[in-house]
């Protein structure tokens, strides 16, 4: 039997062209899909280009500190291992939940996105069909391991741009750019208003938020240690570069489904292209499409939530597993956690916007702390991962009379706040034990 | 104010081109990556090559000095004056041998065990100048013969144990070679009885200079390994000189 090792990294080292992929296998998500839309109607245009801008602007920022982190911890495989190397009793055990906490944030999306698809397409009861998609990605991603999720992220990637050069053009080119506009000004006007000042906050906000997401990202963080370290930035910066392209191409999408009407729901309008799609060709596109922005999404993140639980929150406790242990746990762990995906599914009432913000308070108030254990050359104080749950627990409950963006600003600032209290505390205990 | 037609066809021809550029992008990485790697390889091979024919040069023409050249054939002369034909013949067998090595080209990287071997055919040669006064003790882990290192580096360091120390100073010579291998690093250590002025790490030695060899360790070193762990250090322990050499372990 292979090692766990091999489980986690699938013995691959990245280029820039492998890295580059895998990367935007995980990052070409569900939440993309879901999200844009109401970005687009909510702020405009500008939402349009400001989606861009954050998903780029937070994977660049990452390849900044991507050779930093490389050269200051060289031997890692995930995120777990800075907690267990730079946190201490229950500072380790705060982050590691948090950190697996939005693990299933990400999962969760990615599972309704299977849930809207599914209903929309087939015939079929969409437990039926969420429950094959699962299964599939439980064989590549849970039994698999990397070296699976790797051989399909390829496919994934091409099958994404396919579809998004192909259908926009194919919609531009029979309507007419005029045919849309047309449509927008009549049933939509306000998406032609470019002067939107929240529109600019929107952006500012969203950029910290993705800047949380990816620092405190499973996934990337085993990346970061697949590529190899000269090509890093690069790698990075370059998947910034090719990802800002994606949710520009979405908005083009986007107007082609509400350009001839009202609509209901934000978060399925893409879905609803499908309907509007008559050659069977661009149709199975559009399918293969969000299969592979979901399932790659699914692959990673399940993989590196369950490497996450197996390895940092299991073996503390049972410190004598083997490596064949560990990977049978692996294997129950995500078959386990994409059951519950599946009945979750089923029963929680889900609203797009309520759930972006709060796991946004929760991604901006994980910034400082996650800054300073990567940046600060101190003993990390036990009590600085409090940070997060003080700056986002007031953030979401005390300050109602502030918009949600505001207020993710206030988790940030109270949880760098009492970041640097609790780092100033730490050199005292210091200072005190040493004389 | 609202949007004119004419700004919104230029948004949507740049949200349609975008995934194309995106794409192209990705393409051109993929197909180019390897071309686009191997230029600073490329870069890099010239300056080994570069530093091996220093390192070549050095051996040629600087650390073949007359005086030893000449001390050999005189102890080879002695030999053949005493009728001690069967060290006479050893002698300039292992001489020949020596000198064959020193003229043929090397590849960046040879085997632990070759590189012994030349050392080895030193050594012969300065046991008959020595006699007893020298004293050899080898410890080498088998399993780091088949390794590879650049050529020289275990010659350039011994013969400077014997230039700067041996045959400087009287008394007993005693020479000591540690190879051995942890945690994915090779560890050569070659220690001698006498104390040898360390080379300045901020100095760039000019060739024919004392400690030029030294630094052209550490400089292919780096070259052949960038970006990872590799160091030399001489220092004293006692009455003894220690130049240790450290770098990853390449089979």
């Amino acid at each position: 039997m292979k090692t766990y090792q091999h489980y986690i990294t699938g013995s691959l080292i990245f280029g820039v062209s492998t890295g580059m992929i895998s990367l935007l296998a995980r990052w070409i998500t569900g939440n993309a899909i879901l999200s844009s839309p109401e970005s687009l109607v909510k702020y405009g245009l500008l939402g349009g280009i400001g989606y861009s801008l954050v998903g780029a602007m937070s994977i660049f920022s990452f390849g900044i500190m991507a050779t930093k982190i490389r050269n200051r911890f060289p031997d890692f495989e995930t995120i777990g291992d800075l907690f267990q190397q730079r946190l201490k009793k229950d500072g380790y055990w705060i982050m590691t939940i948090i950190v697996l906490f939005l693990g299933l944030d990400s999962l969760f999306m990615q599972a309704v996105g299977a849930a809207v698809l599914f209903d929309l397409l087939f015939e079929i009861p969409f437990t039926v069909s969420l429950f094959l998609f699962f299964l599939y990605c439980f064989v590549i991603a849970g039994l698999g391991g990397m070296k699976w999720i790797h051989r399909f992220e390829g496919v994934s990637v091409f099958f994404i741009f396919a579809a998004i050069i192909f259908i926009p053009l194919y919609f531009f080119i029979q309507e007419g750019a005029f045919a849309v506009y047309d449509g927008i000004r009549l049933y939509h006007p306000y998406l032609l208003f470019t002067k939107n000042q929240e529109g600019y906050l929107f952006i500012v906000t969203f950029m910290l938020v993705a800047f949380g997401q990816i620092l405190t990202d499973r996934a990337t963080w085993q990346r970061l240690y697949m590529i190899e370290q000269k090509k890093l930035r690069m790698t990075f910066w370059s998947t910034a570069f090719v990802w800002s392209t994606i949710p520009m191409a979405l908005s083009a999408m986007l107007m082609i489904v509400i350009f001839d009407g009202p609509f209901d729901a934000t978060y399925s309008l893409l879905f609803q292209l499908i309907t509007k799609i008559d050659p069977v060709f661009l149709s199975v596109l559009f399918f293969l499409f969000f299969f592979g922005t979901l399932s790659t999404t699914i692959h990673a993140e399940l993989h590196a939530t369950t490497i996450h639980v197996v390895k940092h929150i299991r073996l503390p406790f049972k410190k004598g597993m083997t490596d064949r242990k560990m990977r049978q746990e692996s294997y129950v762990f995500s078959g386990v956690l994409l059951m519950c995906l599946l009945i979750i599914t089923h029963f929680v009432q889900f609203n797009l916007l309520e759930f972006l913000f709060f796991y946004g308070h929760l991604y901006a108030a994980a910034i400082p702390v996650m800054l300073t254990i990567l940046l600060s050359k101190r003993v990390i104080s036990r009590m600085l991962p409090y940070s997060i749950i003080i700056g986002w627990t007031l953030g979401v409950t005390v300050f109602n009379e502030f918009s949600p963006l505001q207020t993710i600003w206030i988790s940030f600032a109270i949880s760098s706040f009492v970041s640097v209290l609790s780092m100033l505390f730490a050199e005292v205990e210091l200072y005190v034990r040493k004389n | 104010m609202m949007m004119p037609l004419e700004s919104f066809s230029l948004y949507v021809l740049i949200c349609v081109l975008a995934p194309l550029v995106g794409a192209f992008t990705l393409s051109f990485v993929m197909i180019f990556e390897r071309q686009i790697d191997n230029l600073p390889k490329e870069a890099t091979k010239l300056e080994m090559e570069k530093e091996l024919q220093n390192a070549h040069y050095d051996q040629l023409n600087q650390q073949i000095q007359p005086h030893f050249f000449f001390n050999t054939l005189n102890t080879m002369l002695s030999l053949a004056r005493l009728d001690r034909k069967d060290e006479l013949i050893k002698g300039l067998e292992v001489m020949a041998k020596f000198f064959k090595f020193k003229y043929i080209n090397h590849p960046s990287l040879i085997k632990l065990e070759v590189e012994l071997t030349y050392v080895k055919n030193y050594l012969e040669i300065q046991r008959l100048r020595f006699g007893e006064r020298l004293t050899l003790t080898q410890d080498i882990e088998e399993q780091c013969g088949t390794s590879l290192l650049p050529p020289f580096i275990i010659q350039t360091i011994v013969e400077n144990a014997f230039k700067h120390g041996f045959e400087k100073y009287s008394g007993p010579a005693m020479l000591r070679i540690n190879i051995y291998h942890s945690e994915g690093f090779l560890y050569i250590e070659v220690w001698n009885t006498h104390l040898i002025q360390p080379i300045n790490e901020k100095i760039d030695y000019k060739p024919r200079e004392e400690g030029y060899g030294i630094r052209n360790i550490q400089k292919r070193l780096e070259l052949l390994f960038p970006e990872q762990v590799t160091s030399l250090v001489m220092r004293h322990i006692g009455n003894e000189t220690v130049v240790e050499v450290k770098f990853p372990l390449t089979k």
